[in-house]
């Protein structure tokens, strides 16, 4: 008898949980009617004093410190150095370019005033902004921006991949620079986005890259505060920002990698904005607090299969190197389905091989999913009965659940695929081998570019120059053809004309298909609805210059 | 008396003898009958009424393994995608998951793997334990101390982190999984044969047997082997529950089983988004874990507690 009261406890306990949770399932079919609209712009809130305790249930903010969550943190705070999304987040507070994308992918001048570009598309001259100044004082002027070219002569810095085409950069006045540039290049606008003014007395400096880790150096609206790695970045209003700044006392990025915690801390409050918001989470969010503003953004992220086309099964023969069977993997995968249960309907079917946010996107016919016709064509390259192979997938919740999906739709019609679940480390490290060591067979991953262009959306990973080590083109996939399109778009100055040049490239990669072409996921950002002054731009990054909370 | 069997002893009476003299000069008769033994036992252990539900769940689970994935009402593999996430039903007992695939069938098609690891690596772990806590308990000296040390270093880390060391270093699957729970449960035992083995050494009959001049090889596993093989039993059974957990953890971690398998931990650590909008997911397989290592656990209490002379 004694035994049986521990027993009985337990049993409580665990009906305790289920009775928990069933309510809050129960929660679910309620209301999910407040779709978030679009951030609106209201005038730059004034107020400065936090003194004031207000209520939170009324709509405003119990204090004047802006907090973002997000799961990962930058890793490295000098923006020559980081590149990925999440360091750009943080980073594009401090620091500004000469150009920049708005809300509609149209360039914007930042730290220009206005740029014109050379007859023969070699050199573009800019006027700067005069009176600017960065956090440490100096002032912003041509010799800056020659600092930067300088600076990015160095191969191990990100910064490099923006400038190397750069030849020269002429001073022809205080506020007026000439960047020279080796051949006509369409792409360079979109890469002077990602170049970021650095103070020219700290890239001086021996160690810039440590400075820069602890300090910030920037134009930018936002200077840093204090930092713990892997934890948070605080960052105050620069007092001497050139245009119209943030009117919050205090801005916070959280590094918070669980989803549900995340979720949390916005619903109480603890955050002021999210992102990503966990796609199974949504309805639920919608229906818990209703007042909480939900925004879903397209993005530039494009998944993807990479099929090697070199992969030899056990008896020789190479599956992937005949079309009609890369084509067979197309027609067995539903994107619709894909979209539907793997991101809860916060995906695109694809059109074409990047996704449709990126300049010079052009829709092709979809692979619309039909069993028929894939088994026929796996009959007709002689694989009827399928095969066994391998995919390399990251090992998180989400790329797991879509590599499974994966799986599933292939065994319809007989690809027996393994999952090889690996941390993205050891994942890079065997994506990075040369054709002849490569035991990649297929590789789910996902590519977005930063810059929106279509060249950096499709050389690296299809151009046959791109190979590992020297790019992320797994499938090994040569055509002259579209290598040769690509380089000839990079050199052209007419938009109609690079429009049909990478139009045909695409149609090329789409009749092809050296991948599964998976779909384009949706950016999920939520935020408490006192937050003001947020702008959004097209990939998935929130712009803070002018952020303020009412309260 | 010293740790080491005396020599002397040993070459007067001739090694072969001494088990013909046992055979033929212990009379059968005079030790206890083994089957009112066995008797006295079982109704022993139909009082405690805890552990013979234990008992008869944890039988009607090993049954499961077995035959369960013939029962499964559907292909396990088998997705359905207009029915995802959809609430236990009288078609789907516990519910769909996030692919639509049933999970009663789920669960059913996984015990085999994770009752099998769970079970198999045990009985390898257990069986290398007792070899080495036999050998360190009778023989002490530098065999001891190399086997006590070797556990206590094991000891000092807790084990899950020891078994996620070593899966880390041979890498995920299943079979690295069985190796690393047999891995952590060695240790455990070689200790408790040890002890097991020290009290034994000093009863009279090995001194006796040792007398006779019986090699070191039949007093340990004739004479002093049985004596211990309670202690054995009652942990073997407890250590089963654990290893369920090691290996539903590994899973849980990722270091285990395919994530596309139905095995427990895997099923649980795919469902963990869904906690909050189709809890189901997760209350199923948490379920069957928990009742699956509860009843390992109590059985193993009730039988120490029936084998147990001190505890009427």
């Amino acid at each position: 008898m004694k035994r049986l009261l521990p027993l009985l406890l337990a049993v409580v306990m665990t009906l305790g949980l289920v009775a928990c949770g069933g309510g809050n399932s129960g929660g679910n079919s309620g209301n999910s009617g407040n779709a978030g609209g679009n951030a609106t712009t209201p005038p730059a809130n004034t107020g400065t004093d936090a003194g004031g305790a207000a209520s939170t249930s009324g709509g405003k903010s119990p204090d004047n410190d802006f907090v973002i969550a997000m799961p990962n943190d930058a890793t490295h705070l000098d923006p020559h150095v980081s590149s990925n999304g999440y360091s750009n987040q943080i980073t594009n507070a401090m620091y500004e370019g000469l150009l920049a994308f708005n809300e509609q992918t149209e360039i914007v001048n930042v730290l220009a005033t206005d740029w014109s570009v050379s007859d023969d598309a070699l050199v573009y001259t800019f006027k700067l902004r005069e009176g600017v100044t960065f956090h440490d004082g100096e002032p912003f002027n041509a010799e800056a921006v020659k600092a930067v070219w300088e600076r990015g002569k160095d191969t191990s810095l990100a910064l490099n991949r923006s400038t190397k085409t750069w030849t020269d950069v002429e001073v022809l006045g205080e506020y007026e620079v000439a960047i020279h540039i080796e051949s006509p290049n369409n792409t360079f606008i979109n890469k002077l986005t990602q170049v970021r003014m650095i103070s020219p007395k700290a890239m001086a400096m021996d160690n810039a890259s440590d400075y820069l880790a602890k300090n910030s150096a920037g134009t930018g609206a936002f200077k840093l505060s204090e930092r713990v790695d892997g934890g948070y970045t605080k960052m105050v209003p620069y007092e001497n920002y050139w245009g119209e700044g943030p009117s919050v006392d205090s801005l916070t990025f959280e590094v918070v990698p669980e989803d549900a915690s995340r979720l949390a801390k916005l619903q109480t409050g603890e955050a002021d904005l999210i992102y990503p918001v966990p796609v199974t989470d949504i309805d639920r969010l919608k229906s818990e607090s209703p007042d909480i503003i939900v925004d879903v953004r397209d993005t530039t992220i494009f998944r993807y299969v990479t099929l090697n086309t070199e992969w030899a099964l056990p008896d020789g023969r190479k599956p992937f190197s005949d079309k009609r069977v890369r084509q067979a993997l197309n027609y067995a995968f539903d994107s619709e389905a894909y979209a539907k249960v793997v991101f809860n309907g916060y995906a695109k079917a694809p059109t074409s091989c990047f996704a449709d946010t990126i300049m010079y996107h052009s829709d092709n016919t979809p692979y619309t999913a039909d069993l028929e016709k894939a088994k026929s064509l796996m009959k007709e390259a002689g694989y009827e009965d399928g095969f066994d192979v391998e995919i390399i997938v990251d090992n998180t919740t989400i790329e797991q659940k879509g590599a499974t999906f994966v799986m599933q739709q292939l065994s319809q019609i007989g690809v027996n695929v393994k999952l090889l679940p690996n941390e993205s480390t050891v994942n890079a490290e065997a994506t990075s081998a040369p054709l002849e060591t490569t035991t990649v067979q297929m590789w789910y991953v996902n590519w977005s570019s930063g810059s929106f262009e279509a060249d950096g959306s499709m050389r690296s990973i299809l151009h046959s120059e791109k190979f590992p080590p020297d790019g992320y083109n797994t499938a090994f996939w040569k055509n002259e053809e579209f290598d040769k399109l690509l380089d000839d778009a990079l050199k052209m100055t007419d938009t109609k004309e690079i429009a049909d040049t990478y139009a045909k490239a695409q149609a090329i990669v789409w009749e092809e298909c050296p991948w599964m072409f998976l779909g384009n996921d949706n950016a999920i950002v939520a935020y408490q609805p006192y937050c003001t002054g947020l702008q959004f731009k097209p990939g998935d990054e929130v712009v803070v210059t002018t952020i303020g909370l009412d309260h | 008396m010293s740790n080491k069997p005396n020599e002397q002893e040993e070459k007067v009476v001739l090694e072969k003898d001494a088990a013909s003299f046992e055979e033929n000069y212990i009379d059968e008769n005079i030790l206890a009958d083994n089957s009112s033994k066995a008797k006295e036992f079982v109704k022993k252990f139909m009082k405690r009424k805890t552990a013979v539900v234990a008992f008869l769940i944890m039988v009607f689970l090993l049954v499961i393994a077995i035959i369960g994935p013939s029962l499964a009402p559907y292909d396990p593999g088998a997705f359905d995608y207009d029915n995802i996430l959809s609430g236990p039903s009288a078609k789907h007992w516990f519910g769909t998951d996030h692919f639509g695939q049933d999970i009663f069938s789920r669960i059913l098609a996984g015990a085999p793997q994770t009752l099998g690891v769970a079970l198999s690596s045990v009985i390898v772990g257990a069986a290398i334990g007792t070899v080495l806590g036999l050998l360190a308990g009778y023989y002490g000296g530098w065999i001891e101390m190399l086997v006590m040390r070797g556990a206590d270093v094991l000891f000092s880390f807790p084990d899950i982190l020891l078994a996620i060391a070593i899966v880390a270093l041979l890498g995920p699957g299943i079979i690295n999984v069985f190796i690393a729970v047999a891995v952590f449960t060695v240790p455990s035992f070689a200790r408790m044969m040890r002890s097991a083995t020290l009290a034994v050494k000093g009863s009279l009959y090995v001194e006796v047997a040792r007398s006779l001049g019986c090699k070191d090889g039949r007093i340990l596993f004739i004479h002093i082997f049985p004596g211990t093989i309670q202690t054995l039993i009652v942990n073997f059974t407890m250590r089963i529950g654990s290893a369920i957990m090691a290996a539903s953890s590994l899973s849980f971690l990722g270091f285990g089983a395919d994530v596309t398998s139905p095995e427990w931990g895997a099923m649980l650590s795919q469902s963990r988004t869904y906690i909050n909008t189709a809890p189901h997911m997760v209350y199923f397989p948490a379920l069957i874990i928990f009742i699956t290592v509860l009843a390992f656990n109590l059985f193993g209490d009730g039988l120490r507690d029936t084998l147990d002379p001190k505890i009427k």
